[in-house]
C-alpha cells in the first residue's frame, strides 16, 4: 500500500515536472491551430459561391462547379502541364548541385578557403525574390545588359531572353540553383560532418584515393538524407515559386511561365474570384498529395528510406 | 506513457479551445456593443440637435468625431494634410483616420463587412469595385443605410447637383431608387476619349515632315523615324519609332492603330452595332489591323520591348539619351516618358488616323467617367450620419472644391481680367506650386477616395497658357490634353453607341468576371503572337483557330450575358 501511494506520487511530480517542455510546446500547437487548421473550415468556400456578406458558411452551395470550371477550361492542360514540368526540372535540376557543393567543400583540405567558399555561395540565399528578379531582369536587359553587352563584343546581336518562351524555363531554374546550392548544401554537410573519422583513416590506410573516399563514404553517409529532402520536395513540385514565376512573366512568355498559382492569383486576387481560385488551390494541394505519396512508396520499394 | 501524452494534448486542446471561445465571446460582445449603439441611435436623434443650421459653420458648436476608412493611395497623408486639419477648424469635426495599404484594401473591406467590426464611414469603395450587386447585398444585411432621406434632411449642394444633372441619381440608385452610397463627380474631358497616341513633333519638324492624317501617312512618318537621324544626334540607329508598355492605361498597340481599320475599344473589345453588343476582335477588319501591327514589327518600327517593358522602364529609356528622346510615338492615355525632364515637351497628341476608306473612329468612354460611383458609404455602426451627410456635402460645391484645391496664394490665386480658361473664356482661378519648405508640400487634399466634384466649371476654369510648353506653369500636361482630346471628340462614338457599367445579375457575376478575365487574357496573349509572327495572321488556319479557341472558351456565353445587363440598361 505504502509503496503504491509512494508511487503514484512520483508519478504525478514527474508530470508536473516536465511543465517547462509543455509550455515549449503551447506556442507551436496554438500556431498550427490558428494558422494551418481552423483554415480548412474555410475550405468549403470551394464548393460554394462564397460572397464575402453572406460568409463561409452562408454563400449558396454550389457543389462541383468551381471544379468542372477549372478542368473544362481552355488553360487547364496549358497551366497544369506548365506547371509540373516547370516544377520537376527545378526540382531534379536542383538535387545535384548543393551534394557536389557539399562534397567537395567537405573534402577540401585549404578550409579557410572551403568556409570562404560556403559564405559566398551561402550569400545568395538572403537576397528577397524581388530583388534577384530586378537582377536578373538588369543582367539579360536588351538595352545596357551585362549578357547582351558581351554578346555585342563578341560580335551577336542583342536578343531578348525575358520574352522568350523558350528562355524562361532555364532562366527560372538556373537562378533557382544560383541562389539555392549554398543554402542546399548546409544540411549535407551537416551529416557529412557526423561521419566517424575512422572510416576515412581506415579508407586512408587501405589506399583508397579522395574519390573513392568520397564514393564509398561520404555518398552513402549522405544518401538517406537526400531521399528524403527530394521526397519532401516533391510535395512542393506543384506549388512552384509563385512571387518568382509571376515577376519573370510578360504576355511573350505565357505560354511557358503561366503557372496553377499564377493563374489563381490573376482570377482569385485580380478579379475577386474567390471560391473559384480556392477550389483551384484545393486541387493543387491533392495533387502535391497523392505526388508525395507516389513518391514515397516508390523510395520506399527502392531504397528502403521514406517518410513514413 | 502514451496515454499520459494523450491525456496532456487534450489538455493542451482545452485549452487553447477555451482561449479560442473567449475571443470568440470578446467578439461577440463587441458587436452586440455596436447593435446597441445602433438601437440607442433612434433615441439619441431627438438629441441630434447639437448640430447647427445647415449650411452653416462650425457644423456643431460641441467638438464631434466619427471614423473613417480609407485606401492609401499615393503619397499623401490623410491624416495629416492640409484640408484635413483646415476642414476639422471649419467644421469642429475631427475625423479618426483608418488607412488601408491600398494592396491589401480588398480583403480589409471584405473583413470588415464580414466581422461586423465596422467604422462609421468607408471612402474609396469605387476602389473595392463595389458593384450595385454587391451594394444592395450590403443594404439588405443591414451593414450600410440608406441614405435617401439623410441627403434629403442634411443636404443642398449634392441635392442641386442631382437636380441639375439627373443623370446622376439614375447612375447611383438602386432599381427601386434607393441611394446607398455617394458617388465623386469628375468631370473629365480627356479622359471621355483616352485612347490616344503622342507623335514626337520635334522630330517631325527635323525631318521636315507633316503631322500624319492617314494610317498610310503614319506608317511612311515611322519609317522615316528609323532611316533617319530624327533625334539629331548624330546616330541615324538609336531611334525607337513606336513603342507601347505592358500595362498602363489605355496602351494597348491595338488600341489607337486599330481604329483606323475598325472600331475598337481595346479594354472590352465590344461596340454596339444595332443596338446590341458584339464581339470586335474576330472580325476580318480587325485582322486587317493586326496584320498592319505585324508588319510594323517584322520592319522593325514597332519595337520588341513594347510587351516586355513596363512605364516605369520605358520612362527611364526615353530620357537616358538627354535631350535627345528615344521614341518616336507611343500609344496612352496620356504622358508618362519624361520624369523631371522636359523630354514630354517633343511631343504631341496625334489625332485620329484615317483608314484607307477615310474615316477615323475612337470610342467614347463618357458613360463610365464621370460619375465614380460608389465613393463612399455610411455603416450601420455611425452615430450621427446627419453630421456626416453635413460633413460631406460642402466638398460637392464650388467653393468646398476650391477649399480642397488648397490656400489661396499659396496653391491658387485668382485669375486676372483678361486671363484665359481651358475653354476660351475668362479664367477663374490659376494654380500655383506650394513652396518646398512648406509643411504641407505635396500633402494638400484627402485623396480622390473622399467625394470630390470637378465640375467642367473648375476643370476648364483654370487659367490655360497659350502655349502648354511655358515653362512658368504647371499645368502644361493638362492643356495639351484639353487640346488634344478636340480632335478625338469630333470623331469619336456617339455616347448613344457606348457601353455603361454592366450591371450584371448577381447569380451570374462569377461566371461572368471569370469569362472576362480568360477571354481578355487569351484575346491579349493571341494578339502579341499574331503582331510578333509565333501565330501567323496570314494563315487562315491560325485565325480560324483563334476565333475557334475564343468560342470553346464561352464568348458566347459572355455575349449573351454582357447584352443582357446591356438591355436592362437601355430599359431603365
Amino acid at each position: 500500500m505504502q509503496n503504491k501511494t509512494k508511487y503514484k506520487v512520483n508519478h504525478k511530480r514527474k508530470r508536473l515536472s516536465h511543465w517547462r517542455l509543455y509550455l515549449m510546446l503551447l506556442p507551436p500547437v496554438i500556431y498550427l491551430i490558428i494558422f494551418k487548421y481552423w483554415p480548412i473550415y474555410g475550405l468549403q468556400i470551394a464548393f460554394r459561391e462564397y460572397t464575402p456578406v453572406l460568409g463561409f458558411s452562408g454563400s449558396p452551395w454550389v457543389g462541383l462547379k468551381h471544379f468542372k470550371n477549372f478542368f473544362s477550361s481552355y488553360q487547364f492542360v496549358r497551366l497544369l502541364s506548365n506547371t509540373l514540368i516547370l516544377g520537376t526540372i527545378s526540382l531534379i535540376a536542383s538535387i545535384p548541385c548543393p551534394i557536389i557543393l557539399a562534397l567537395s567543400i567537405n573534402a577540401a583540405k585549404q578550409r579557410k578557403l572551403a568556409k570562404a567558399v560556403q559564405l559566398i555561395t551561402y550569400a545568395p540565399y538572403f537576397i528577397s525574390t524581388v530583388i534577384l528578379v530586378s537582377l536578373v531582369t538588369q543582367l539579360l536587359a536588351v538595352r545596357g545588359g551585362m549578357f547582351n553587352v558581351v554578346r555585342g563584343w563578341m560580335g551577336m546581336d542583342a536578343v531578348n531572353l525575358l520574352s522568350d518562351p523558350g528562355a524562361f524555363r532555364p532562366i527560372y531554374i538556373l537562378s533557382g540553383i544560383w541562389q539555392g546550392t549554398g543554402y542546399g548544401a548546409i544540411i549535407y554537410l551537416a551529416s557529412l560532418a557526423g561521419v566517424s573519422p575512422d572510416l576515412y583513416e581506415a579508407a586512408k590506410l587501405d589506399g583508397a584515393t579522395i574519390m573513392q573516399r568520397i564514393r564509398y563514404i561520404d555518398l552513402p553517409s549522405i544518401m538517406p538524407v537526400v531521399v528524403i529532402l527530394a521526397i519532401m520536395n516533391c510535395g512542393s513540385i506543384i506549388n512552384v515559386g509563385f512571387e518568382k514565376v509571376l515577376l519573370l512573366q510578360n504576355q511573350m512568355n505565357m505560354s511557358t511561365s503561366d503557372v496553377i498559382s499564377t493563374y489563381v492569383y490573376r482570377i482569385g486576387i485580380g478579379s475577386s474570384q474567390f471560391s473559384y481560385s480556392t477550389a483551384i488551390g484545393l486541387f493543387n494541394s491533392i495533387v502535391s498529395v497523392i505526388l508525395l505519396l507516389l513518391v514515397n512508396w516508390f523510395s520506399k520499394k527502392a531504397t528502403e528510406t521514406s517518410l513514413f | 506513457m502514451n496515454k499520459r501524452i494523450r491525456r496532456i494534448s487534450a489538455i493542451l486542446m482545452i485549452t487553447v479551445m477555451v482561449m479560442s471561445g473567449l475571443s470568440g465571446c470578446g467578439k461577440t460582445s463587441e458587436t452586440s456593443v455596436n447593435k446597441n449603439t445602433g438601437d440607442k441611435k433612434n433615441g439619441e436623434e431627438a438629441t441630434a440637435s447639437t448640430l447647427n443650421e445647415l449650411g452653416t459653420f462650425p457644423l456643431s458648436n460641441e467638438k464631434q468625431t466619427f471614423s473613417i476608412m480609407i485606401p492609401q493611395l499615393g503619397t499623401e497623408d490623410v491624416t495629416k494634410c492640409y484640408v484635413n486639419d483646415a476642414y476639422e477648424k471649419k467644421t469642429n469635426v475631427s475625423i479618426k483616420w483608418i488607412v488601408v495599404p491600398a494592396d491589401s484594401w480588398n480583403q480589409k473591406v471584405s473583413i470588415v463587412m464580414a466581422s461586423g467590426d465596422l467604422p462609421d464611414v468607408i471612402c474609396g469603395m469605387d476602389t473595392y469595385n463595389v458593384t450595385p450587386t454587391n451594394e444592395l447585398l450590403y443594404a439588405n444585411q443591414g451593414l450600410i443605410i440608406p441614405l435617401n432621406d439623410v441627403i434629403e434632411k442634411n443636404s443642398t449642394n449634392f441635392k442641386n447637383l442631382m437636380k441639375d444633372d439627373p443623370q446622376i441619381k439614375k447612375l447611383i440608385s438602386q432599381n427601386d431608387g434607393s441611394i446607398y452610397s455617394l458617388p465623386g463627380i469628375s468631370v473629365c474631358y480627356h479622359c471621355n476619349y483616352s485612347q490616344k497616341m503622342y507623335i514626337n513633333s520635334t522630330w517631325l519638324k527635323n525631318l521636315g515632315l507633316d503631322m500624319p492624317t492617314t494610317i498610310d501617312e503614319y506608317y511612311n512618318v515611322l519609317k522615316a523615324f528609323k532611316e533617319k537621324d530624327a533625334n539629331g544626334n548624330g546616330d541615324p540607329n538609336d531611334e525607337i519609332p513606336l513603342i507601347a508598355n505592358a500595362g498602363g492605361w489605355h496602351t494597348q498597340l491595338d488600341g489607337f492603330l486599330m481604329n483606323a481599320f475598325t472600331y475598337c475599344d481595346a479594354d472590352t473589345h465590344m461596340a454596339v452595332e444595332d443596338g446590341k453588343l458584339i464581339y470586335t476582335a474576330t472580325t476580318d477588319k480587325y485582322r486587317e489591323g493586326v496584320k498592319f501591327l505585324n508588319k510594323l514589327f517584322n520592319e522593325g518600327l514597332l519595337s520588341p520591348e513594347s510587351f516586355t517593358n513596363n512605364q516605369e522602364t520605358n520612362a527611364k529609356i526615353n530620357v537616358s539619351n538627354g535631350e535627345y528622346a528615344m521614341f518616336g510615338s507611343y500609344p496612352t492615355a496620356y504622358q508618362i516618358y519624361s520624369g523631371d525632364t522636359d523630354i514630354w515637351k517633343q511631343y504631341d497628341i496625334l489625332p485620329p488616323l484615317k483608314g484607307a476608306d477615310g474615316v477615323a473612329t475612337t470610342p467614347n468612354y463618357e458613360l463610365t467617367r464621370d460619375v465614380i460611383r460608389g465613393n463612399m458609404v455610411i455603416t450601420s455602426a455611425a452615430k450621427d450620419p446627419d453630421l456626416i451627410m453635413r460633413w460631406i456635402d460642402y466638398f460637392y460645391s464650388d467653393e468646398g472644391t476650391m477649399f480642397r484645391t488648397g490656400r489661396e496664394g499659396i496653391e491658387w490665386r485668382k485669375a486676372e481680367k483678361g486671363e484665359l480658361g481651358f475653354d476660351g473664356e475668362q479664367a477663374d482661378y490659376a494654380s500655383l506650386q506650394t513652396p518646398k519648405d512648406d509643411p504641407y508640400y505635396g500633402n494638400i487634399d484627402f485623396s480622390q477616395s473622399v467625394p470630390l466634384m470637378y465640375s467642367k466649371k473648375y476643370r476648364e476654369g483654370a487659367v490655360a497658357a497659350a502655349d502648354f510648353r511655358d515653362n512658368s506653369i504647371t499645368n502644361g500636361t493638362e492643356i495639351q490634353l484639353f487640346r488634344g482630346t478636340k480632335a478625338y471628340e469630333a470623331v469619336a462614338r456617339s455616347v448613344e453607341d457606348s457601353i455603361p457599367t454592366l450591371n450584371v445579375k448577381s447569380e451570374e457575376a462569377s461566371d461572368y468576371s471569370r469569362l472576362q478575365t480568360e477571354i481578355k487574357d487569351y484575346q491579349d496573349e493571341a494578339l502579341v503572337k499574331f503582331i510578333t509572327g509565333s501565330l501567323d495572321i496570314n494563315s487562315d488556319k491560325d485565325w480560324e483557330s483563334y476565333k475557334t479557341d475564343l468560342d470553346n472558351m464561352g464568348l458566347k456565353q459572355y455575349l449573351d450575358i454582357s447584352n443582357e445587363a446591356y438591355q436592362n440598361y437601355l430599359s431603365r
